[in-house]
């Protein structure tokens, strides 16, 4: 009886550590989506600066951006999944703006 | 029985975890608030920047083409490693590793220090050129729009050093940090605006891009 509680303790503490791992930002991720994020900045850029960029192109590695910060710096990708859905709601409005107004 | 018991036990944490992030997001709801009116801000200016570029599409393209391109993305990616600096300080800060993680937050004032630097220089530029807020439509929108999110790259990076001290002087620590998760969101909200900001000021209007 004793060792099925003991039993039941650990495994409750292992989801909850599973439960942390996915929340919590790991520091190699947080590396990768650097790296991620510095090589969108300069392929937008240079697609600018060889005058082969189109407007969706830009549109996208700029949305490619925002969510990477947001849902791995900012953590949103560990909160209630309105905050993730209001965030695309906004940038959503933005991209449909460029693309019509472009 | 007590397996049922148990499993109402479940239901009823999951849905206590469910309210709880709904209604504790990263940083507090207070900076969420913040951060929609912001965005909410910046998003119609620059859908009003877009509207006024259809107008004048060859006013706009040869005044984007005056503003320097290399500049704008070296401020992009110092923005965004000062906000990777940001995300790592609050990560050993959760750990505990106090004296990395205000390292981290040094490093993320220091980029924001050399944004606003950069960005200065490319503004005296312009005030020498003549292309102030007068000069034409396109740069109104700039300086109004540039000139706000810098306003909140300054607040940001002051945040970041008051933070920075904290952490150092054990004022924070891992039991204690929702100032320093409240301070990370407002900076990453000045990454997400010049994500936002950087493309359709300095990109989308010149020409060559179809």
């Amino acid at each position: 009886m004793k060792r099925a509680e003991e039993n039941r303790k650990q495994q409750g503490s292992q989801e909850a550590g599973k439960n942390v791992a996915i929340r919590e930002p790991n520091g190699r991720r947080n590396l990768i989506v650097w790296c991620v994020l510095m090589l969108t900045i300069v392929a937008m850029s240079l697609l600018t600066e060889w005058r082969t960029a189109s407007v969706f192109t830009i549109a996208t590695l700029s949305g490619l951006k925002f969510f990477l910060v947001s849902l791995e710096f900012m953590e949103v990708r560990g909160a209630h999944p309105m905050y993730s859905a209001w965030l695309a709601l906004l940038f959503g409005g933005l991209f449909v703006g460029v693309l019509i107004l472009m | 029985m007590e397996q049922e018991k148990r499993e109402q036990e479940k239901i009823i944490d999951k849905e206590g975890e469910t309210m709880d992030r709904l209604f504790y997001p990263p940083g507090g709801l207070l900076i969420w608030m913040i951060l929609s009116i912001e965005l909410l801000t910046f998003i119609p200016a620059l859908i009003a920047f877009l509207v006024y570029r259809s107008q004048e599409p060859e006013v706009f393209a040869q005044s984007a083409a005056s503003l320097n391109l290399i500049t704008g993305t070296i401020n992009t990616m110092v923005l965004i490693t000062g906000g990777w600096f940001m995300a790592e300080a609050l990560r050993r800060l959760r750990l505990g590793v106090r004296g990395l993680s205000a390292r981290m937050l040094w490093l993320a004032a220091a980029a924001g220090l050399i944004f606003l630097i950069i960005k200065g220089y490319e503004y005296s530029n312009k005030i020498q050129a003549g292309q102030g807020l007068d000069y034409n439509q396109f740069f109104l929108l700039y300086w109004m729009i540039t000139g706000f999110h810098y306003l909140h790259v300054l607040v940001g990076t002051l945040l970041l050093l008051i933070a920075a001290r904290g952490v150092g002087q054990g004022k924070y620590s891992q039991s204690h940090l929702e100032d320093v998760e409240t301070i990370g969101v407002f900076w990453h909200m000045c990454d997400l605006i010049w994500i936002l900001v950087f493309p359709v000021i300095y990109i989308l209007p010149r020409g060559g891009v179809q």
